[in-house]
C-alpha cells in the first residue's frame, strides 16, 4: 500500500493522513473549491522527493507540490486528491555568490530569509521583494514569473532564473542552465533554455528542488517617494516615460483603496471628490549622490502638471504613520488585506502592452466598481517598460458561497477585458485557461500537450492545472 | 473623535483622524479646514469632535501639500522653521499652529 511504503521509506513523521493536516492543504485564499489530498508528505531532501515521485508512479497516485502555505489561483489545490508534497522543510540557501551575482536556493527559502541573509552577510548585494508575505517561497515566485520591486529594472523573477534542479516524474534528476555542467550556476546562456519547461508550468512537468536565481549589486544611496496622481492616464504616461528613460529602480501605482486600507480604513466603492486615484511609489538609487539628485530632478520634471501632487518623502510618511512601514518598506507585509471577515483574497494579475495599459486599467477598475468591489489595483512597468503589470485584488468573505460566486463572475469579466487588450494573466488559474482555451494558438496547445506527455506520461504531476 | 462616513472618507481625512486618535494633546476649539493636494477635510472640535471629508464652513484654514504636511508632522524640532513658506494659513494662525502641534507625531 502507498501509505505503508511512504512510511517505510521516509519515516512516520514525514507522512500525515490526519484530516486536520489534509484540510490545511486542501484550500487556498481564493474562491477556488477545496479538494482534500489523501496524504500529506513532508520532504526534507531531494532523495525524499525522488522516493515520493517513484512511489506515486508505482501506485498511479497524483502528486501536488506545495511550499509557502499562502497559495493563490488554486494552483496548489490537489484537484484529484493523492499526495500533497510539502517542500517547506527544504529551506537552505546553498550558495550566495557575490562575484557571480546569484544564489542557489531550495524551495522552502522565504523572502524574509533572503532579506536577512543578504543584509547580515552580503550587504553588497540586493534582491527584489514581492508584496507576498515574507514567509512565502522565493523559488515558487520564480517558477510563477512573479513581480517584485526590482521588476522595472530586471523583469519578472522567472527571468532571473539561471537554471534549476528538477526531479522528473520517473524520479530522475535533471539540471538546467550552466549548472548542467556541474561547475557554476552563474548563467542560463548559452545552454538551450530547458529551464523554461518548468517556469509557469505550475508543477505539471517536474518538481523543482533547487534554483539558481540572480542577485544584483546594491546601491549606496536610495530614495523612496510617493506621488499622489489624479488620473490613471497621466500616471501611465509618466510611468512609461520614466521607464523608458531608465530613471528609477521601481515605479508602482497603488490605487486609492489600498492606501486607505493600509491606514486601517475600510474602503468605499468610489474615491471621494478631489481624491487622488493612485499613489505612485518611486524608488531611486545610485552609488553617486550627484547622480541620484539628477535622477530626482528629471523625475520632478516628468511629473509637472495638474495630474500630480508633489513628491512625498516615504521616510517622513513612515515616521508620521508607523503602520505604513510594513507596506512601504521591504519586504512588504500586506497582512492588513487579510484582516476582514472570511479572510478571502483573490486576484487577477496580467502582463501586457504599454500601449493599452491605461485603457485596460480604467476598464478593470470600472468592472470592479460595477461589481461593487473597491478597485484595489497595483500597476508596475516591467523590464524597462517592455511590458506592464495590472494587478486587481479582491477581498471577500470566503465562507459565503454567494460571495465566492460573485468573485468568480468578477474575475471572469476582468480576464475577458484584459485578454481583449493583449494582457495575459500570470499565476494563471486553470479555470482561466479552460474558459479561454479557444483563444490559444492550436500549435501552442499541441506542443504543450506533447511536452506534458513526454515528461509525465501517466499525468500524475499536479493534474487539473494548465489544460491537463 | 469620530470619522464621518468612514467608507467615503478621503485619504486626507483618514490621515487626520489617525493622527488625532494617537495624539494626547488638546485640539484647538473651532473648525479647521485642511486643504492638501486636491483633498479637503475638516476637523470640527466641539462637544462631539469629528473629522469630515470635503468642503464646508471653517474658522481657520491650513493649505499645504501632503508631502509638506507629513514632513512638518514628522519633524521633531521647532514647528515654524520646518514649515517655511509652503504652508498657507487663513483665519487664526495661532489656532492653526496649535492644531499642527497637537497632531504631530
Amino acid at each position: 500500500m502507498l501509505i505503508e511504503d511512504l512510511v517505510g521509506a521516509l519515516g512516520a513523521q514525514r507522512v500525515d493522513v490526519s484530516e486536520q493536516t489534509r484540510w490545511d492543504f486542501a484550500k487556498d485564499l481564493t474562491e477556488a473549491e477545496p479538494r482534500l489530498p489523501d496524504v500529506v508528505v513532508r520532504a526534507g531532501s531531494v532523495e525524499h522527493v525522488q522516493t515520493v515521485l517513484r512511489l506515486s508512479r508505482q501506485y498511479k497516485v497524483p502528486i501536488t507540490p506545495v511550499v509557502g502555505g499562502f497559495n493563490m489561483s488554486g494552483l496548489t489545490i490537489p484537484e484529484c486528491g493523492g499526495i500533497a508534497l510539502d517542500l517547506s522543510a527544504m529551506n537552505r540557501i546553498l550558495e550566495v555568490n557575490e562575484t557571480d551575482l546569484y544564489m542557489l536556493i531550495e524551495p522552502g527559502v522565504t523572502w524574509e530569509q533572503v532579506y536577512r541573509e543578504l543584509g547580515e552577510r552580503h550587504p553588497s548585494l540586493r534582491f527584489g521583494y514581492s508584496t507576498a508575505p515574507p514567509t512565502t517561497s522565493v523559488l515558487a515566485n520564480g517558477l510563477l514569473d512573479g513581480q517584485t520591486n526590482l521588476s522595472l529594472r530586471y523583469g519578472t523573477t522567472g527571468q532571473w532564473v539561471n537554471g534549476v534542479e528538477v526531479v522528473l516524474a520517473d524520479g530522475e534528476i535533471v539540471r538546467t542552465g550552466s549548472g548542467a555542467f556541474g561547475v557554476s550556476w552563474c548563467a542560463g546562456p548559452p545552454m538551450p533554455n530547458l529551464t523554461g519547461l518548468f517556469i509557469n508550468a505550475h508543477g505539471i512537468t517536474g518538481i523543482v528542488t533547487k534554483m539558481s536565481i540572480q542577485l544584483f549589486p546594491a546601491r549606496r544611496y536610495r530614495k523612496r517617494y510617493l506621488v499622489p496622481a489624479f488620473d490613471e492616464s497621466s500616471l501611465c504616461d509618466f510611468m512609461v516615460k520614466a521607464a523608458h528613460e531608465e530613471l528609477c529602480d521601481d515605479l508602482a501605482g497603488l490605487s486609492w483603496p489600498l492606501s486607505k486600507m493600509a491606514l486601517g480604513a475600510s474602503p468605499g466603492t468610489s474615491p471621494a471628490p478631489g481624491e487622488p486615484v493612485f499613489y505612485c511609489i518611486i524608488d531611486l538609487s545610485s552609488n553617486d549622490r550627484a547622480e541620484l539628485s539628477l535622477r530626482e530632478r528629471r523625475v520632478r520634471r516628468l511629473l509637472k502638471g495638474d495630474a500630480f501632487a508633489g513628491l512625498i518623502d516615504a521616510a517622513s510618511t513612515v515616521q508620521t504613520f508607523p503602520q505604513l512601514k510594513k507596506f512601504i518598506e521591504l519586504p512588504a507585509r500586506v497582512d492588513f488585506l487579510l484582516d476582514h471577515p472570511g479572510g478571502g483574497m483573490s486576484f487577477i494579475g496580467a502582463y501586457g502592452p504599454a500601449s493599452q495599459w491605461s485603457r485596460a486599467i480604467t476598464a478593470g477598475m470600472n468592472t470592479m466598481a460595477s461589481h461593487n468591489y473597491p478597485p484595489v489595483t497595483l500597476l508596475r512597468p516591467m523590464q524597462g517598460g517592455h511590458y506592464n503589470l495590472i494587478h486587481h485584488l479582491v477581498l471577500f468573505n470566503r465562507d459565503s458561497e454567494e460571495e465566492r460566486n460573485r468573485v468568480r463572475a468578477l474575475n471572469e469579466k476582468l480576464c475577458e477585458g484584459l485578454l481583449d487588450l493583449g494582457f495575459v494573466p500570470y499565476k494563471t488559474p486553470a479555470w482561466v485557461l479552460r474558459r479561454f482555451a479557444s483563444r490559444l494558438d492550436p500549435g501552442f496547445r499541441k506542443l504543450q500537450h506533447q511536452i506534458k506527455v513526454t515528461l509525465d506520461p501517466d499525468g500524475l504531476l499536479n493534474p487539473g492545472k494548465w489544460l491537463t | 473623535v469620530t470619522l464621518d462616513t468612514p467608507s467615503r472618507a478621503n485619504f486626507l481625512a483618514v490621515c487626520l483622524y489617525e493622527l488625532i486618535q494617537r495624539s494626547s494633546r488638546p485640539l484647538p476649539a473651532g473648525t479647521a479646514m485642511i486643504i492638501s493636494d486636491g483633498m479637503k477635510a475638516r476637523i470640527i472640535n466641539d462637544a462631539n469632535p469629528v473629522v469630515m471629508s470635503g468642503d464646508g464652513p471653517a474658522d481657520y484654514t491650513i493649505k499645504a501639500g501632503l508631502g509638506v504636511l507629513l514632513k512638518i508632522l514628522a519633524h521633531k524640532g521647532p514647528l515654524l522653521p520646518a514649515a517655511t513658506v509652503r504652508v498657507r494659513l487663513r483665519g487664526n494662525p495661532l489656532k492653526a499652529w496649535a492644531l499642527l502641534r497637537a497632531i504631530r507625531c
